[in-house]
């Protein structure tokens, strides 16, 4: 038709649309406008100015910090790969026992607050206090009184990575494909004359390349959303990436907004190559590993099973159980790693943190926002999908590819951007310093992952289910309320799990956002440590894992009882 | 392209649904092409055609789910759709039933909230759902979560469901399509039971012949976006106006030749195959003198193979069984003719046949059509 009929359908296109443009596309184009000219947000009228574009290519301070954040994404994408790929080769292809659990154990780890896990480490690598240090110097007899391992360097900060989400993300997302591969090409390697192990280097690994390709270019994407980490292991050594010296550059009194923004604009330039890269690799790997409904039998490990079983568990511990371990730990010691005194164990910590009033505060904002989040999710994230999904107008395209724009956005990137579009829209300045705010930065940060998760959903459900709806009468609102969104519920529910997980932990994306009102627990936990109060971060740590993880869990198994009726 | 007015049935009292010029293009693609129709009410209209003909698509734009890029439609004499008048009335506001191939059931519902939700969504009792649930025979599975129904379960509740609000036109889309034949058969009868009794007018889409056959009042023939043929099952079966039609009802069989004598006491047809076959002068298409290349076509049905040695001679139409297939009730034979043409004869059980063997080929007169090559 010449002139499409308005319907309800391209009405919810259009609110998806404007909240698009409103909250991921304007902060973006403020974000560029503040990189070339003078002066704070809120002035009225600004210089145009090129002196930012020339400090963040000129300046030594900002050159290492872009240096040292790509070659610590390198780094320890270049460690974390080969043990990620043999991790997944091992719960994918072998007989490994507990295979499914192991695979669980990733995810965990994956959704684990870095911080917290982190602050557990601290305690064991502190060059004083640290417990594996105090061990290490009592068993050398050494007259340092610091060392041998500091956890607070440029070392440091790569294993903090690789104990929070560098393996564990890879391991996500290259099990299931290693999974898929068709066992009758290792076999009919095998009985060409290959040993096991030449099998894998020969068969095995060219065949998952491409995915290994993907899933690295992805773990470089992801370093550049890396901040918490930075910041507390990175301030004493005075190791400076991007997003912490950005961070550096708008607390400073005078604040530099626009030598941040510059330096905010040149990393989505980076990104846009990466992203680039990605999706040609993607578009490379083709088909030829996901073939379908491939026989796949597990390789028979023999007496190396329980080795290979005993070496996953390992890493398993170290990524999750002992950092928690000795968080919580550290909650209930007077001074932590300080056994020899008296009243070593207290639970004063505990006391003195939930009594106080900013803890108290922070709990309910995070409550609000976590909750907020999950909200706005499941309500934004479904409205997107279906119109993705289901409007096939020129519209739904657009929304399509707008959405994908807050997710090329780091996180204190996009704190950036949201801080610009609050202070220089007069309108909005009401909103600095309210959950509201904090809320749809994690919201649309989170949301383009959550739209691919129910639009997954909606496109395996038959249009004729729909269909038969409107027939029946009903409504476009009626078919949604009743229809699409019952048989889609579990989708949407996870997506507003995501929201409330991601909330509970974010902090790049509140890190610019935040003050005394609106802190969340995680940026109070940041707060603390930075200021050495690791007993009190700890308990706030403590809260916070209890808060996201414990609540991902819970609801993971009432949803597996309660389920959806199908 | 024939207007079939024949109907057997006192229903040709008034048009229910008409459709004027309607054009339906998919990127390019002109999937329905300047299609017209008047539906009678009362009637059971049948869309018959092969995958990929519009008949779909010409359903889909009855009930509303589809825009034409031209046309109109018209439901008792107003307009659902008028692309020149820009208008459009949404599904919703229609009024229609559906059954869709697929069902549709809704699977987080019971049978009963299934047929219940066109009166819930309009705010009315549900006080006739057990009445419809016991028309479909379903009554006693109210309480059933809609996974646990089987195929014809489904079909039966999905045909509550979409009678339930007493509309005035149900659509039917493939609605046999997903099940086995036993069931197909007593569900015909239901449905066409069901029909009666509400008097409700029924536009039905297939590419199965048996159901279009067996249920309808009148059949369209579609093909490539329009109607070949319009006309009751026995009118199409028996004078099919178009080759397309001829070759696409029932099973058929054509043989190239040449009019050699076309008379009013009879006519000739020398065969390429060999044999000469002797037709009724009413069998001969109009425009054909004699001399003219013709194509005989026969239903195979009407054809039988003979073993008899004084049929065997040169005026028949003979050839060899290459491979005779056993199908339980008949045997298919497989004959080669002369030039290498290859036919598929039907023959009963208790025919004393051999592969390998010299048949003749008859076919009883009264079934052959002479058409232009």
């Amino acid at each position: 038709m010449t002139k499409r009929m308005p319907n309800g359908l391209t009405l919810i296109s259009l609110l998806v649309l404007v909240l698009l443009c409103l909250f991921a596309v304007y902060p973006l184009l403020l974000l560029v406008m503040g990189s070339i000219r003078e002066g704070v947000p809120s002035a009225e009228t600004a210089e145009f100015s090129l002196r930012a574009w020339k400090a963040v290519l000129s300046e030594p301070r900002i050159l290492a910090a872009l240096l040292n954040t790509v070659l610590l994404g390198l780094m320890y994408t270049a460690i974390s790969l080969p043990i990620s790929v043999m991790i997944s080769w091992l719960i994918a292809r072998t007989d490994v026992p507990a295979a499914p659990w192991l695979e669980f154990g990733f995810w965990v780890s994956f959704f684990l607050p870095s911080l917290s896990v982190v602050q557990g480490w601290i305690l064991l690598l502190d060059p004083s206090f640290g417990l594996i240090n105090q061990g290490l110097r009592e068993m050398l007899n050494g007259a340092s009184s610091l060392g041998p391992f500091n956890i607070y360097s440029f070392g440091g900060i790569i294993f903090a990575h690789l104990i929070t989400t560098a393996i564990s993300a890879k391991v996500m997302l290259m099990t299931p494909v290693f999974r898929m591969v068709d066992s009758s090409l290792e076999e009919a390697s095998r009985i060409s004359g290959d040993t096991a192990f030449q099998t894998v280097r020969r068969i095995f690994l060219p065949i998952v390349a491409p995915t290994i390709i993907v899933v690295t270019v992805l773990g470089i994407i992801r370093s550049l959303e890396s901040f918490e980490i930075e910041l507390v292991l990175g301030t004493p050594p005075r190791v400076d990436v991007y997003s912490t010296l950005l961070y550096r550059l708008v607390q400073n009194d005078p604040p530099d907004y626009s030598v941040a923004s510059a330096l905010g604009v040149a990393i989505m330039l980076l990104m846009a190559v990466l992203v680039w890269l990605q999706f040609r690799a993607v578009r490379k790997s083709g088909y030829q590993t996901v073939g379908g409904k491939a026989q796949s039998r597990l390789l028979q490990l023999g007496r190396w099973r329980w080795i290979a079983f005993a070496f996953v568990v390992a890493v398993l511990l170290l990524l999750t159980v002992v950092p928690l371990l000795f968080m919580v730990a550290g909650t209930l010691m007077t001074m932590y790693g300080f056994f020899d005194i008296s009243n070593a164990w207290t639970l004063m910590h505990w006391h003195e943190v939930l009594g106080d009033r900013v803890f108290v505060g922070s709990l309910g904002n995070t409550l609000k926002l976590s909750l907020g989040a999950a909200c706005f999710m499941m309500v934004v994230g479904f409205g997107m999908a279906y119109v993705v999904v289901r409007d096939k107008s020129r519209l739904a395209t657009v929304v399509d590819l707008l959405s994908w724009v807050p997710f090329s956005m780091p996180g204190v990137l996009f704190s950036l951007a949201f801080l610009w579009m609050v202070l220089s829209t007069p309108m909005m300045s009401a909103f600095y310093g309210s959950t509201i705010l904090l809320i749809l930065a994690v919201g649309m940060t989170t949301l383009t992952v959550g739209v691919q998760v129910i639009k997954s959903a909606l496109m395996q459900l038959s249009k004729d289910l729909e269909e038969s709806s409107f027939l029946s009468g009903a409504s476009l609102l009626q078919t949604m309320w009743r229809i699409a969104i019952p048989l889609t519920l579990q989708s949407i529910l996870v997506a507003g799990l995501m929201g409330f997980v991601t909330a509970g932990r974010s902090i790049g994306q509140l890190a610019l956002l935040t003050t005394s009102d609106n802190r969340p627990l995680a940026i109070l936990q940041l707060e603390y440590m930075v200021e050495g109060r690791y007993e009190a971060a700890a308990v706030v740590g403590t809260v916070v894992v209890g808060v996201t993880v414990g609540v991902a869990l819970i609801s993971k198994c009432v949803g597996l009882k309660a389920g959806v009726r199908r | 392209m024939s207007e079939g007015r024949v109907n057997d049935r006192a229903s040709v009292d008034s048009t229910i649904l008409s459709i004027n010029g309607l054009v339906k293009r998919f990127a390019g693609n002109t999937v329905i092409n300047n299609l017209n129709l008047d539906v009678q009410r009362g009637e059971i209209f049948t869309l018959l055609g092969a995958s990929g003909c519009g008949k779909s698509t010409t359903l889909r734009i009855i009930a509303g789910l589809e825009q034409p890029d031209a046309g109109e439609v018209l439901f008792e004499g107003q307009h659902w759709v008028s692309v020149s008048k820009q208008k459009f009335v949404p599904p919703n506001r229609r009024g229609i039933g559906m059954v869709f191939q697929s069902y549709a059931i809704w699977p987080h519902m019971t049978v009963f909230e299934n047929v219940a939700y066109p009166l819930r969504v309009q705010g009315k009792s549900t006080a006739q759902v057990s009445e419809i649930l016991k028309l479909v025979a379903m009554d006693a599975y109210a309480d059933r979560p809609a996974p646990a129904l089987s195929g014809g379960q489904q079909q039966r509740v999905a045909l509550a469901r979409a009678l339930v609000g007493e509309p005035s036109l149900l659509l039917l889309d493939e609605p046999f399509s997903n099940l086995d034949v036993h069931l197909r058969q007593s569900l015909r009868f239901e449905l066409k039971r069901i029909q009666r009794t509400l008097g409700v007018t029924v536009i039905l889409v297939t590419h199965d012949q048996l159901d279009a056959f067996t249920l309808s009042d009148r059949i369209g023939v579609m093909r490539a976006g329009c109607f070949e043929q319009i006309d009751n099952s026995v009118g199409l079966y028996d004078n099919p106006c178009t080759p397309f039609v001829r070759d696409f009802i029932g099973r058929n069989i054509t043989l190239d030749g040449v009019l050699t004598k076309r008379d009013v006491d009879g006519s000739v047809v020398q065969l390429v195959s060999g044999g000469c076959v002797d037709v009724p002068e009413d069998a001969v298409a109009n425009t054909l003198q004699a001399g003219d290349a013709v194509k005989l076509s026969v239903r195979a049905e009407s054809m039988a193979l003979s073993t008899d040695q004084r049929t065997t001679g040169a005026h028949e139409l003979c050839g060899l069984i290459d491979a005779i297939l056993f199908l339980g009730d008949r045997y298919e034979c497989e004959v080669v003719l002369k030039e290498g043409r290859r036919i598929n004869v039907n023959v009963p059980r208790g025919a004393q046949l051999v592969e390998g063997e010299k048949v003749a080929v008859t076919f009883n007169k009264e079934a052959v059509r002479v058409w232009p090559a």
